[in-house]
């Protein structure tokens, strides 16, 4: 049976009448009408559906849309701030970090997740971070490139 | 003319939507009111359908529609051969085909409905290994193969068999006999995924006046339009396809396969209907890489000179066949980019039991050039030569004949080698347990002067001076439609911004065959710039008249046009495209076909040669653990000839992503089946390359203009894949004297090649 819950999604808090059994990806997706977040395989294992929850990265296929109530999602579609974009974003852009771009919002949101906890990642620590999120476009070497450039952008090196 | 924005890095202008999360893909664009499809499918390798009962499922509330294949008019169609039906009658051939499928207003209750349509199959006997379906008596995969209509009719089909091609040249026994080192090995490369992000998803909806009209992601919208009318039976006048943004397509999406599912339900029931394929739909039942087989002999003289190789391929193409002619590019790539002086090569095509096999990115080549360039590794290996050089001493130059008959042109493959050694002079010396492999590859398959596939395009210019190109061919991703808009703003001196793309839409564009083949920028961007180019002399001829100044005497330069010797005499572009629309010869519009005669007239002396083949030299260098047979990639080194980079990021960018797209063939991915189950249908099991597997890259590329290609592009897309296997398992052998014969080289395969005694 549907249970009403309230989810916070970028910002604004959606009233949702949800089955049990409803993933976080579904209720985003098709009832929020958030197509922003990429359904790739529905278990966790390509990273396509990546949104943060409550600070962390969650694959949204893997969390019951119940699970997600109150708490805090952030998705691709709030990233941007009053029309700017996010240094991850002009950093994908520039570098070519971009090619189908359907992995491109699960990528962006794993790195933003990774740049919250730590803001000067090393290459290895940034590889390790995405190892979850399949490309099968670049070869990963421009979204690596991207998000170091972001990295470094919003939190130069001190001299 | 010098290029102002052809070879410069402008960013393809559909990456900032991407990265905001707006660009719509499939079934992101299904309305409110869709249905929900699935498709029920055969868990049986080979049996007669006995019966179908769908009423079960019809009486469940929410269920709208159930079709199967008695509702559909059982045309077969296919790109090479029509072998297929796009839902099975009376008999399924392989684990996974469509039986049925039904519409419903939500998931649950599709797949609900799934649940209750029961299916009595009668099991038939099967076959799964191509040598056993290849001997007398086996089971007939399709009984009738010699009466299926086929594009080449010559085709040699026989039994389970649905092609053979066979090169011969020389003496090749009796110059075995005279060779120092004569090698004979067989090599296997199980099938593969394209691995496409976005699975197949299509949106399907008939609109007031009984038109149809399909959104999907598709490398070639009109190709899948013919398939449409001709299994549907509509005229193609009733039939739309629209290419949405595409999630990954690597030859996964120029087939034809559950989209008429989606289109059948959206004209019964009259609403739109959505339907996306799982993962293990993925895995299971789409067209993937052919399970091939491989055997070569080969002979050299004690110098390394290569005398003769005989090379014999099987390729298992599962229970449906959906590739173009490349039979022939295969089996002659069994001689590699060599001269030989005899070969006699020859390869088949044969059916089983198992899943039907496609497209995917270089198809067939990858798998050959493992064999071709693992073998050569061995020989140079048994010789005491360096493997750069015994490919140097045997490198095709112009002029040279490829072995089905097409002589080559503009083949820079000496340069690419020659480029390679001076990378590799930079590198340090291997640890312990560390190698370099070498390998090269050739990619040249639709790279002929004739024009190639059919193509056209028109390029309009707006009253104020902007332009939009028209053009059946899809964005891909990888900035297709951005190269062409180069090619536009190239010709008519226009900034980049100022030039539209659209593309793939069989409404609103020409014909074109497709993205596909490495010949996007190459063919299609011929046809653009012929198609430019039309609409410039439109624009010299109006300004002639205006200024009064013979064309000849007129440049076109930043926005306006001017008299070369007179520049203060000088219109704008946007004044004359305004003009034009109310002028006798009307709007600007120009289309390839007014210079396409010309252009190939031009190309006469070249008609029929390998105008473009694509030259790669790679590098890998690993590090194997001895006592778990663990593969290590340390660095990759690739040289590739791209002809001339129209926009050297996006060509790198192909490049990169070409070698790691291969990388999962090489190390990792395989497809593992048992009596046509796959078992390893979900991307856990099944691996692909991710951030982390992934080496540092160094690259250089090349240019080697060729004829046909605009300002001398070749093709990009598909050449870096072909060598990387071959580079890897040569770094394995070269660490540790273990040659791995079969992909992927896994620990267990390198153990086992340690424990062989060494060649």
């Amino acid at each position: 049976m549907k249970q009403l819950i309230s989810l916070k999604v970028n910002g604004t808090t959606h009233e949702v009448a949800v089955e049990p059994y409803w993933t976080l990806l579904n209720v985003i997706r098709d009832h929020l009408g958030l197509t922003g977040t990429k359904r790739g395989c529905d278990s966790g294992d390509c990273g396509a559906c990546t949104v943060i929850m409550n600070g962390k990265p969650v694959n949204s296929c893997l969390v019951l849309a119940v699970d997600a109530r109150d708490r805090d999602i952030l998705t691709i579609e709030g990233l941007a701030q009053d029309g700017k974009l996010h240094p991850l974003q002009e950093a994908f852009i520039e570098k070519g970090g971009i090619q189908c771009g359907y992995c491109t919002p699960g990528m962006i949101m794993m790195a933003k997740a990774l740049l919250d906890e730590n803001p000067r990642p090393t290459e290895a620590q940034v590889r390790q971070a995405i190892a979850g999120n399949l490309c099968r476009c670049t070869g990963y070497v421009k979204i690596v490139e991207a998000i170091l450039a972001a990295s470094e952008a919003m939190t130069p090196a001190k001299p | 003319m010098a290029e102002f924005v052809l070879g410069q890095s402008v960013i393809k202008p559909d990456s900032r939507e991407k990265a905001l999360g707006r660009t719509q893909y499939g079934v992101d664009l299904k309305p409110r009111d869709a249905l929900v499809a699935k498709v029920l499918r055969s868990p049986r390798p080979h049996a007669r359908i006995v019966r179908v009962d769908t009423s079960r499922a019809r009486q469940l509330p929410g269920v709208l529609d159930v079709v199967t294949g008695p509702d559909t008019l059982a045309m077969r169609y296919g790109n090479w051969i029509r072998d297929h039906t796009f839902m099975a009658h009376d008999r399924v051939r392989y684990v996974g085909e469509p039986v049925a499928a039904v519409a419903a207003v939500d998931d649950e209750t599709a797949e609900e409905a799934l649940e209750l349509i029961s299916v009595e199959y009668e099991e038939l006997p099967a076959v799964f290994d191509p040598f056993e379906a290849m001997k007398p008596g086996a089971p007939l995969v399709h009984e009738d193969v010699a009466n299926y209509a086929c594009g080449h009719p010559e085709a040699h089909r026989q039994g389970n068999v649905l092609d053979r091609v066979r090169y011969a040249k020389g003496d090749v026994d009796k110059a075995l006999a005279q060779a120092d080192v004569v090698h004979r090995q067989s090599y296997n490369t199980p099938p593969v995924h394209a691995g496409i992000t976005q699975p197949h998803e299509a949106v399907a909806a008939v609109d007031a006046s009984g038109r149809l009209t399909l959104w999907t992601a598709h490398q070639s919208p009109f190709r899948l339009r013919q398939v449409l009318s001709q299994t549907l039976g509509l005229p193609m006048a009733r039939v739309r396809v629209v290419c949405t943004a595409v999630g990954g397509s690597f030859g996964a999406r120029a087939t034809a396969s559950f989209e008429p599912i989606c289109c059948l339900l959206a004209l019964r029931t009259r609403r739109p209907i959505a339907l996306a394929l799982t993962r293990e739909e993925e895995l299971q039942a789409t067209f993937y890489r052919e399970h091939a087989y491989i055997t070569l002999e080969l002979g050299a003289r004690r110098d390394g000179t290569l005398l003769a190789v005989r090379g014999r391929l099987v390729f298992d193409t599962g229970a449906h066949h959906d590739l173009l002619a490349t039979l022939g590019n295969a089996v002659a790539s069994m001689a590699g980019p060599y001269r030989i002086p005899n070969f006699d090569l020859e390869g088949c095509v044969v059916y089983t039991n198992n899943t039907p096999k496609g497209f995917v990115r270089a198809p067939r080549i990858p798998s050959v050039i493992f064999a071709v360039e693992s073998h050569l590794d061995t020989m140079a290996h048994k010789l005491g030569l360096d493997p750069v050089e015994i490919r140097l001493k045997n490198a095709v130059e112009n002029g040279d004949t490829f072995a089905e008959g097409r002589v080559m042109q503009n083949v820079g493959f000496k340069k690419a080698l020659t480029t390679f050694a001076d990378h590799m002079k930079k590198q340090p010396p291997p640890g312990p347990n560390q190698a370099w492999g070498v390998a090269a590859g050739i990619w040249g398959l639709f790279a002929t002067t004739t024009g190639g596939p059919p193509s056209a395009a028109v390029v309009k210019l707006n009253e104020d001076g902007t332009a939009v190109l028209l053009t059946g061919m899809s964005e891909m991703g990888g900035g297709q439609h951005a190269v062409m808009a180069q090619v536009v703003a190239e010709v008519l001196a226009l900034p980049f911004e100022a030039v539209s793309v659209v593309g793939g839409d069989t409404d609103a564009t020409p014909y074109e065959h497709g993205t596909g083949g490495s010949n996007t920028t190459y063919r299609v961007g011929t046809t653009v710039r012929l198609a430019a180019e039309a609409a410039r002399r439109q624009l010299l001829q109006l300004a002639a008249q205006r200024l009064k100044v013979k064309e000849a005497d007129l440049v076109l330069e930043q926005g306006k046009v001017y008299a070369r010797e007179a520049p203060e005499i000088s219109v704008p572009v946007a004044t004359l495209a305004a003009a034009a629309i109310s002028s006798t010869n009307g709007p600007i519009m120009g289309t390839s076909e007014s210079g396409r005669e010309g252009l190939i007239a031009s190309m006469a002396p070249y008609i029929g040669s390998m105008d473009a083949p694509v030259f790669t030299a790679n590098g890998a260098l690993v590090e194997v653990d001895r006592e778990t047979g663990k593969v290590k990639l340390l660095k990759y080194v690739t040289v590739q000839d791209v002809g001339h980079a129209l926009n050297p990021k996006l060509v790198e960018a192909q490049v990169e992503g070409g070698v790691v797209f291969a990388l999962g063939q090489a190390l990792s991915e395989e497809i593992v089946t048992d009596r046509g189950r796959v078992l390893n249908a979900n991307l856990l099991d099944y691996h692909q390359p991710t951030a982390a597997d992934v080496p540092p890259i160094d690259m250089a590329l090349i240019e080697v203009p060729s004829k046909f290609g605009p300002w001398g592009a070749k093709g990009v897309g598909e050449p870096p894949t072909v060598p990387v296997s071959a580079a890897i398992a040569n770094a394995v052998f070269r660490a540790v004297g273990a040659r791995v014969t079969e992909l992927p080289l896994t620990p267990d395969k390198v153990v086992q090649a340690l424990k062989q005694p060494q060649q």
